[in-house]
């Protein structure tokens, strides 16, 4: 490991490109099964959001941003779907900001399953404006409860996965000084 | 803090503050408020808006099966039992398919590709809207 070491810009550049593969993979997987509840098909654990929250912890939010950027464009060109670009990008650009902002300052009294907490609800929240804003009316707001409690499952179940990942990944590989 | 400690902190401390508790009241508050502002009713009538205006209303108790065209976008949708449900549409995600039957007032199915909801009112519409 010293020799990854020694060149900083290298070790971020292979840790943000693991990182957007691991989020693009965990994306695919989680396509590839059907919907956990059948009356909103658009609610998923949204696994791929560990991965940009861990680059939060470790890199900064530059390189999260960077990350996240590649990994809307990448999953909406894979899927086919290029609309969707439209709402995940601005959903998760607005919640980064939210997480990295609330892990900046507000770290002291919060902890990081919080933190997953409060981003989840905010990229919900963000994507449903869109959606309406898209759709032209605000009738898609009916589905607000049933998505903000299954973001508040998967917020917590992210922030917890977050948690398990630093504690058991060797720090070497993860952070540099 | 800086980054470094924030991270020894996370790996050898136990996930949980106190402050949690209050983030966890405040959105489960929230959650409430928003549940209760979305009260789940009877419903009347099926009213299919494209672009955002109202183009076709149907009662919920007839049956009745048709197609909604609009330029290329086709969705079908059946009526039936106090149930509606789009049966098949040419849009790219399919999700409007997937989301099944509705039959509560104030249920939307929506296909976001063809700028399409397919809404069912209580009898208070006037009021809503």
């Amino acid at each position: 490991m010293q020799c990854l070491n020694k060149n900083k810009l290298t070790f971020k550049l292979v840790l943000s490109g693991i990182y957007t593969a691991l989020a693009l993979l965990t994306f695919m997987l989680e396509n590839l099964f059907p919907p956990i509840f059948f009356f909103a098909p658009s609610v998923r654990l949204g696994l791929s959001n560990t991965f940009i929250f861990l680059a939060v912890i470790t890199l900064n939010e530059g390189w999260a941003s960077l990350i996240l950027i590649i990994k809307c464009l990448l999953s909406g060109i894979i899927t086919g779907n290029v609309f969707s670009i439209v709402y995940s990008l601005t959903a998760g650009l607005i919640s980064l900001i939210v997480t990295s902002l609330s892990y900046r300052f507000l770290y002291k009294w919060i902890s990081i399953i919080a933190i997953s907490l409060i981003s989840s609800c905010v990229h919900n929240v963000v994507q449903f404006i869109v959606a309406s804003i898209i759709v032209g009316n605000f009738f898609v707001m009916s589905y607000l409860p049933i998505v903000l409690i299954a973001s508040f499952l998967a917020g917590l179940f992210n922030g917890f996965l977050v948690w398990l990942l630093i504690k058991n990944i060797p720090e070497r590989f993860l952070l540099i000084e | 803090m800086n980054r470094v400690e924030k991270f020894q902190y996370i790996k050898t401390k136990i996930p949980f503050k106190w402050f949690d508790f209050a983030v966890l009241i405040v959105l489960g508050l929230i959650i409430l408020l928003v549940f209760l502002l979305v009260p789940f009713k009877e419903g009347e009538r099926v009213n299919v808006y494209i672009e955002g205006d109202l183009k076709y209303t149907y009662s919920l108790y007839e049956e009745v099966g048709f197609e909604i065209k609009n330029g290329e976008n086709i969705n079908k949708v059946k009526i039936s039992n106090g149930k509606v449900k789009v049966i098949s549409s040419n849009c790219a995600n399919q999700n409007c398919v997937l989301h099944g039957e509705i039959s509560m007032a104030n249920e939307r199915i929506v296909c976001l590709p063809h700028k399409l909801v397919i809404e069912i009112s209580g009898e208070e519409v006037d009021a809503v809207s």
